[in-house]
């Protein structure tokens, strides 16, 4: 693992109440990779993993929450303002290099024609304005290479979503 | 010659999608402007070989925007398939739900997508002219609109449980009765919502006041208009007949949805995935229309709830009674959709037999072929099946929302470029223009695709004689 992703999670003290927020569609194969994730640690945790489609908030541990949903939405603005940290949990295509990143991530609304295209920088900017405060944030993207109808995600991706799990389980769980 | 090519294209999480191409000529002037979509998409084969039953559940997944009108949509193809109409309090449940998605994803559009465009204006800073700059130069409105969105969304989850992934409605009913607890929490806060509603009608009238040059000169022209209507023609979102009405508002078809292939083709351009329905009597592109908002108001005579009407007779007033041509009103009827659909809660809500508790048919007469309908935010949706008597789905047809209004959002990127871009000089307004155009559909891009290895994306680029000097393939 890169040391960089680690300098990142060390800045996360562990008395923050924190939110893992993953998006994507599990029917578009590694679109999904953030439901791959939730499964793996609600599996962990012995929490049904059919409340990832709950669309609520599921408290993984006393200081960590998780909510998924297929696309990022700019009512849980007012979600992520309720928190100290946050990690997004995404995939990402080609134009990434890296094929496991994570990033610090400013409050910075960027502009899109479609309803189904906001970004967790943008999602910061509206907590930001709706109230006052963002959390510090990160996003956490997964490289994707298959994004076909398909409820598996490709082996390559799937060796990255491992990845991510053994991160997350040592930075936030243990 | 063609000297400067401008592509506008949204950062996607997926490769491919959509893009705007201007072409504009030696002297400043656009040739044209396309909208193209080259998402390639093939949903419909990854339905076929499913079970009918499961398509409800398997068919929201095509988009995380609208996933409830696939969810209905599939749900009334299923009822047609096996033949099991389900008991009024399911229809009423159902019909319910689809307000909540109505009034949540109008909402979201509105207030946090558009309204940046309409209140701050178009030729505004980029970097304020979106829902934060809105929220900064009108928070309690920014607020209210939040609230509206969550009260959309508390009646999807209220009525199926969950708000993602709705397992609810199944062929023939629906699977979870209500309660009464739940339908008072939902009607106490319906005078709240319609008071945010109105507040942004009164925000659009002012604003449409005050840029009556801009909605005139913006993206106007004309189409027919479709959109499911009740049996004296109001409006209707949950069923009904299909209403196609021409360019004068007269009455062209009006028809099952289980005829749609009587009334409705689908043409193919080779510069996008995305293919164009047309009213086959007509041809193509004589028998083009619109759906959605301006494409429903357009081709029904009222609604049937009092307030939305009153705004009604507003809108139908702008054009002495004909259809309203402007794109940029799109916006207007939106809003009074959002009306309607509040009040239509009140309705549903009202109805003792919304906490019935015989919510399904368990009697079945096998069809093996239905047609869903439904009037998704974004248009009239439909999902044709033709299932095999085991249940197994041999053939799946979706034609979506954003399908529909393909022609319509081409013109509008076509006209707005030639209208507003004059000379080489392209400011930013001028490109949020032409956004604006495509926003006013409100298109979903993520479901509106399915032509499996049928056609290569071409771009071909031309000189002002119409020479090919490029093409680009891409198979």
């Amino acid at each position: 693992m890169p040391s960089e992703y680690w300098r990142h999670f060390y800045s996360i003290t562990m008395d923050k109440n924190l939110l893992l927020f993953g998006y994507g569609n599990p029917d578009r194969g590694d679109d999904g990779a953030a439901y791959h994730i939730f499964r793996s640690l609600f599996a962990a945790k012995k929490i049904d993993e059919e409340q990832i489609f709950s669309a609520d908030v599921i408290h993984l541990n006393d200081r960590v929450d998780v909510i998924f949903n297929f696309q990022l939405l700019p009512e849980y603005a007012d979600l992520v303002a309720e928190y100290d940290q946050v990690v997004f949990i995404d995939a990402h295509t080609a134009e990434i290099e890296e094929e496991l990143k994570l990033q610090p991530l400013e409050a910075d609304f960027q502009h899109s024609p479609f309803t189904h295209h906001f970004s967790p920088s943008s999602c910061l900017a509206v907590a930001e304005s709706l109230a006052g405060k963002a959390p510090e944030a990160w996003l956490l993207s997964i490289r994707g290479y298959e994004f076909g109808f398909d409820r598996h995600l490709s082996e390559r991706t799937n060796q990255l979503v491992m990845q991510a799990i053994a991160l997350l389980h040592r930075d936030f769980l243990e | 010659m063609v000297t400067q090519k401008i592509t506008i294209e949204p950062v996607t999480r997926i490769e491919g999608h959509a893009k705007v191409t201007i072409n504009m000529t030696a002297d400043g002037k656009v040739d044209h402007a396309y909208f193209h979509v080259n998402e390639f998409r093939g949903f419909e084969k990854f339905c076929e070989g499913r079970m009918v039953f499961e398509m409800p559940s398997i068919t929201p997944r095509i988009c995380g925007i609208c996933p409830v009108s696939h969810h209905l949509a599939s749900a009334k193809a299923g009822d047609i398939v096996m033949g099991s109409s389900p008991p009024r309090t399911a229809t009423l449940l159902r019909d319910l739900m689809h307000m909540g998605q109505i009034i949540q994803s109008h909402g979201m559009h509105f207030f946090e997508l558009a309204g940046p465009d309409l209140i701050l204006g178009f030729d505004s800073e980029p970097a304020t002219r979106n829902v934060v700059g809105l929220i900064h130069a009108d928070a309690d409105l920014a607020l209210k609109a939040v609230a509206l969105r969550k009260f959309g969304q508390e009646i999807i989850k209220k009525v199926g449980g969950r708000k993602i992934h709705p397992t609810f409605a199944i062929p023939g009913g629906v699977n979870r009765a209500f309660s009464s607890q739940f339908r008072d929490e939902i009607l106490k806060d319906i005078d709240e919502m319609i008071t945010i509603t109105q507040a942004g009608l009164s925000i659009f009238r002012d604003w449409a006041a005050k840029n009556k040059e801009d909605i005139d000169k913006f993206a106007v022209f004309k189409t027919g208009y479709l959109g499911l209507v009740t049996p004296n023609n109001s409006l209707e979102l949950y069923q009904g007949d299909i209403r196609l009405v021409s360019q004068d508002g007269k009455q062209l078809e009006k028809f099952d949805s289980n005829d749609y292939l009587d009334h409705i083709a689908e043409h193919v351009e080779d510069w996008s995935y995305l293919k164009f329905p047309y009213y086959k009597k007509m041809g193509y592109p004589d028998g083009v229309y619109r759906v959605g908002p301006l494409g429903r108001l357009n081709a029904i005579d009222q609604i049937d709830t009092p307030m939305a009407n009153e705004e009604f007779k507003i809108y139908r007033a702008m054009n002495d009674g004909r259809p309203i041509e402007n794109t940029l009103h799109y916006h207007y009827a939106r809003l009074i959709e959002t009306l309607f659909a509040i009040e239509r809660v009140k309705v549903l809500l009202d109805d003792a037999d919304i906490l019935g508790r015989d919510i399904m048919n368990t009697k079945q007469d096998f069809k093996g072929e239905g047609v869903g309908v439904i009037e998704a935010p974004r248009g009239t949706l439909l999902h044709h099946y033709k299932v095999k008597e085991n249940g197994q789905v041999e053939k799946v047809n979706l034609i979506v929302s954003t399908g529909h209004n393909n022609w319509a959002m081409s013109e509008a990127v076509d006209s707005v470029a030639k209208t507003y871009i004059t000379g080489p000089e392209v400011h930013e307004g001028l490109l949020n223009r032409v956004e604006a155009a495509i926003r006013a559909h409100d298109p979903c891009l993520s479901c509106s695709t399915h032509a499996v290895g049928q056609m290569p994306m071409i771009v071909d680029i031309l000189d002002s004689e119409g020479n090919l000097i490029k093409e680009l393939k891409r198979d």
